[in-house]
């Protein structure tokens, strides 16, 4: 089945601006909590996105992590949210980094 | 040079725990150290330290190893103490508590004799010297307790339910709460309950591999159960039939699914060896488990022969691996046994560290 999955090796919030994952690749991504919490994938703000509390002046972020299996990581934010289940593949996937961002869309211009 | 283990511990014995006379080691508030290259990982019980003092052992004990020559990286994980009545922690790994290494039994489809499979392999592990509890988890069908030969209402202790004990392991089981043979017809969100309650208030005790009989199919129970737990790895048990084959594909699927590897694949009643003659009928055809092993690139962990004395053994209660350890059936186990224990072992990637 391909190369293995990055792991995380470390799940860690930063400040309460962002949430850091280090990767059993190496790499080190560092999420934005407002674009975590946008890109919620709960069923309920996949249909019906909810409107954007992000835009609100209080600091956003998880007051609670939990790992889910061996495969996600579910937060509860400090907006009471707490349903989204996030899988490690998705958000290695959506590292936000500028060379992640190159890589996964080449021929666009990053940043 | 990485500081070494040694190092890294004479430090934390350095450290005062807070109310108390006592080093941190001593204190017993070091459940975990790891030491590699440079990188530390300690895991802290909270003890009964208010959050503020334990806040601030936690700082200093960041400090205070970050400071030991060597010492690249300090990671400190913060553990509730269990069944402490608090608060539920803020990091949870999603580890069943008292357990080491889950094995998840698991079959596309009924029939193909996964609690057979799953109570063997279980006093298979233990006759290795392993200390090994075994989870019934078909809610629908309940059968450790005839199969184990084994009556009577698990007590509560503390909060939690106490397995009951026979041959050496640990078992619970939903059968153990029902009063007769009526069907359990259980609606998806009970069933869901009924799973998580299975999984955070048994009280195990020091078990080094807990195996769990899955409910049969690759359904919302078995699902729920291999998305919750960390489980180490999962089996897949099948029988040498075309069909069935197909079936399992679903069941290494779904492990596959979430991230759980899958340790190999059981062939059950691969052959059948006349007791007279010695000879060997490949009633369901042959080296189906090899194929699909091969196919998905998990291995066949063994075959087990069809012999009537493996259902008679487990209808009577007497399963065969503890009554009759040197039968066939039960050798089979042992090789199988010896080889789980080898994957979980290759399987083991620690679960990330979470810091809030």
């Amino acid at each position: 089945m391909g190369v293995p999955a990055a792991r995380p090796l470390e799940i860690r919030r930063v400040g309460t601006d962002s949430v850091e994952i280090a990767w059993s690749d190496g790499h080190r991504s560092q999420y934005p909590n407002r674009d975590l919490r946008r890109a919620c994938p709960c069923a309920g703000c996949r249909e019906q996105p909810a409107p954007d509390r992000s835009a609100g002046s209080g600091p956003l972020y998880p007051v609670e992590i939990q790992l889910v299996g061996r495969y996600a990581v579910q937060f509860r934010w400090s907006d009471g949210h707490d349903t989204g289940i996030y899988t490690f593949q998705a958000l290695r996937a959506a590292c936000p980094c500028v060379s992640c961002r190159a890589g996964a869309r080449p021929g666009k211009v990053a940043g | 040079m990485s500081a070494s283990f040694e190092e890294v511990r004479a430090r934390l014995a350095s450290i005062r725990a807070p109310g108390s006379g006592e080093n941190l080691l001593a204190a017993g508030l070091v459940h975990g150290l790891e030491v590699v290259e440079g990188r530390v990982a300690v895991r802290l019980a909270r003890g009964h330290l208010p959050p503020p003092v334990f806040a601030d052992l936690v700082a200093q004990v960041r400090r205070e190893l970050g400071s030991v020559e060597g010492v690249r990286e300090v990671a400190v994980q913060a553990e509730a103490e269990v069944g402490a009545g608090q608060a539920p922690p803020a990091v949870d790994s999603g580890a069943i508590p008292g357990v080491r290494d889950v094995v998840a039994v698991a079959s596309a489809k009924g029939g193909v004799g996964k609690s057979t499979v799953a109570v063997n392999l279980a006093l298979a592990l233990a006759a290795r010297g392993l200390r090994v509890g075994l989870l019934d988890a078909d809610v629908y069908g309940p059968s450790l307790p005839i199969m184990m030969g084994v009556s009577g209402r698990p007590r509560a202790a503390g909060g939690k339910i106490a397995p009951l004990e026979k041959y050496g392991l640990q078992l619970m089981s939903m059968g153990f709460f029902l009063d007769d043979k009526s069907p359990v017809i259980w609606r998806g969100p009970l069933v869901m309950g009924l799973v998580r309650q299975f999984l955070r208030d048994v009280r195990w005790c020091d078990v080094d591999v807990l195996v769990i009989d899955l409910p049969p199919g690759t359904g919302d129970a078995a699902l729920t159960l291999v998305q919750q737990v960390a489980v180490s790895g999962g089996v897949v048990v099948t029988t040498p039939q075309d069909v069935a084959l197909l079936d399992v594909e679903r069941g290494v699927a779904m492990f596959r699914e979430v991230d759980t590897p899958v340790l190999g694949v059981i062939e059950n009643m691969s052959f059948y060896e006349c007791p007279q003659c010695g000879t060997r009928d490949e009633i369901f055809g042959s080296g189906g488990g090899a194929r699909i092993a091969e196919r998905f690139g998990v291995p066949l962990l063994g075959q087990i022969p069809l012999v009537p004395a493996i259902g008679q053994s487990g209808d009577a209660g007497r399963p065969l691996v503890a009554e009759e350890p040197e039968h066939p059936v039960s050798r089979a186990f042992a090789a199988i046994a010896a080889r789980v224990v080898e994957a979980v072992q290759a399987a083991r990637a620690p679960a990330p560290m979470v810091h809030l």
